[in-house]
């Protein structure tokens, strides 16, 4: 193929397709991202933070986040696997965020009771997180068991708990009334579904993905000055 | 010169959809635009779609930047009768390869959601690739 004028035509192809692209690119970002969700903003006074549920991160943190789950649900599932991670590791750790897990078993879901004693069994022995990954880890192990009870206690020993203060526990079930106080508090904040988020008392309207989550902690607690970050997280 | 001709066309196309991806994770852009089922953000969001601190799509649009810059060298008049644009339209798109390979995998077996974004820049990666070693079986 001769050089030159007989490539004009492709070159003038490519070029309109290089500025189709960018001007549809362009256009996408006339919309309103996935930064800030204009629901959780002003902040307001916190209303939700409680006492109970389970926490993670430091007592000094800028920025409490409450998450009322259920270990049965599967948009907890799905958000616990796919963003805390990022969460834990950049925003927790990190000292910007408490979290603090809220047990919110729901009536339908005939196995999430056992689970959220499993994770307060755990949480006896300082090993509620550990318990939390597992159990939504591994949904799809006992969420349609007969006996999930038998799927947890292998979780147990996975994690290393002591299996005869676990099953006493477990059987017990002396973990429920944290689990039911947890569900009760969610019930007076009119909490109906999981998860349910409140960013510094103030409910958000969708489940975040870290992304949205850090541009909400960015904007009530900015990195500038860089926030002293920590070693690790404290984990009760 | 064809090959060349379409993996620079390739390119240009898989460099446009890698900028988006990678604006849309880097939050510059509104919802995907990638049908309903939620999947796309599932994958965008996870925990995989960033390496050593990046988008795993800004990895995507220099790949195909070089691509493009290659398969464009390669059609000027100088180089059009040098093979050797074409071996590093193969050895580079072949490396895309590979990571599409690995980057799918994650999303049916450790994700268990697809990207139909992901699925496309894979597709042209692959048409890349083959293009090239066309060119280079054919001498074209």
């Amino acid at each position: 193929m001769a050089a030159g004028q007989s490539l004009k035509p492709f070159y003038i192809g490519l070029g309109v397709v290089a500025v189709a692209g960018v001007a549809l690119i362009a256009r996408s970002m006339g919309g309103s991202g996935t930064a800030v969700p204009a629901a959780v903003l002003p902040l307001p006074i916190a209303v939700a933070n409680g006492p109970r549920g389970v926490v993670m991160g430091s007592d000094s943190a800028p920025v409490e986040v409450a998450e009322y789950s259920d270990f049965q649900c599967p948009y907890c599932a799905r958000f616990s696997v796919l963003q805390f991670p990022d969460i834990r590791d950049r925003l927790i750790n990190t000292g910007r965020v408490r979290w603090r897990f809220m047990n919110f078993p729901l009536d339908g879901h005939p196995n999430t009771r056992p689970a959220h004693l499993a994770a307060g069994c755990a949480r006896e022995q300082g090993k509620f997180w550990e318990m939390h990954d597992a159990v939504y880890q591994g949904q799809g192990d006992w969420a349609d068991s007969r006996r999930p009870e038998r799927v947890l206690r292998e979780y147990a020993d996975h994690i290393g708990l002591n299996r005869d203060q676990f099953d006493q526990c477990m059987q017990t079930q002396r973990a429920m009334p944290e689990i039911e106080a947890d569900r009760q508090r969610g019930d007076s904040l009119g909490v109906n579904s999981t998860p349910t988020f409140f960013v510094n008392g103030r409910q958000l309207q969708e489940v975040p993905t870290y992304d949205q989550l850090r541009a909400i902690v960015d904007s009530i607690a900015p990195v500038n000055p860089p926030a002293a970050p920590r070693a690790g997280a404290a984990r009760r | 010169m064809r090959h060349r001709m379409a993996a620079a066309a390739l390119a240009l196309l898989g460099l446009l959809l890698s900028i988006y991806l990678t604006l849309f994770k880097l939050g510059f852009t509104g919802p995907l635009v990638c049908g309903a089922s939620g999947d796309c953000e599932r994958v965008q969001t996870s925990r995989w779609a960033e390496l050593f601190g990046l988008p795993v799509a800004a990895y995507g649009a220099g790949g195909y930047l070089v691509l493009l810059v290659i398969a464009m060298v390669g059609l000027s008049a100088a180089r059009q009768g040098d093979p050797s644009p074409t071996k590093w339209l193969a050895v580079v798109s072949g490396i895309g390869v590979a990571f599409s390979c690995y980057l799918t995998a994650l999303e049916l077996f450790v994700i268990h959601a697809i990207c139909r974004w992901c699925v496309v820049s894979a597709v042209l990666i692959t048409a890349i690739f083959a293009a090239s070693v066309w060119g280079l079986m054919k001498r074209d």
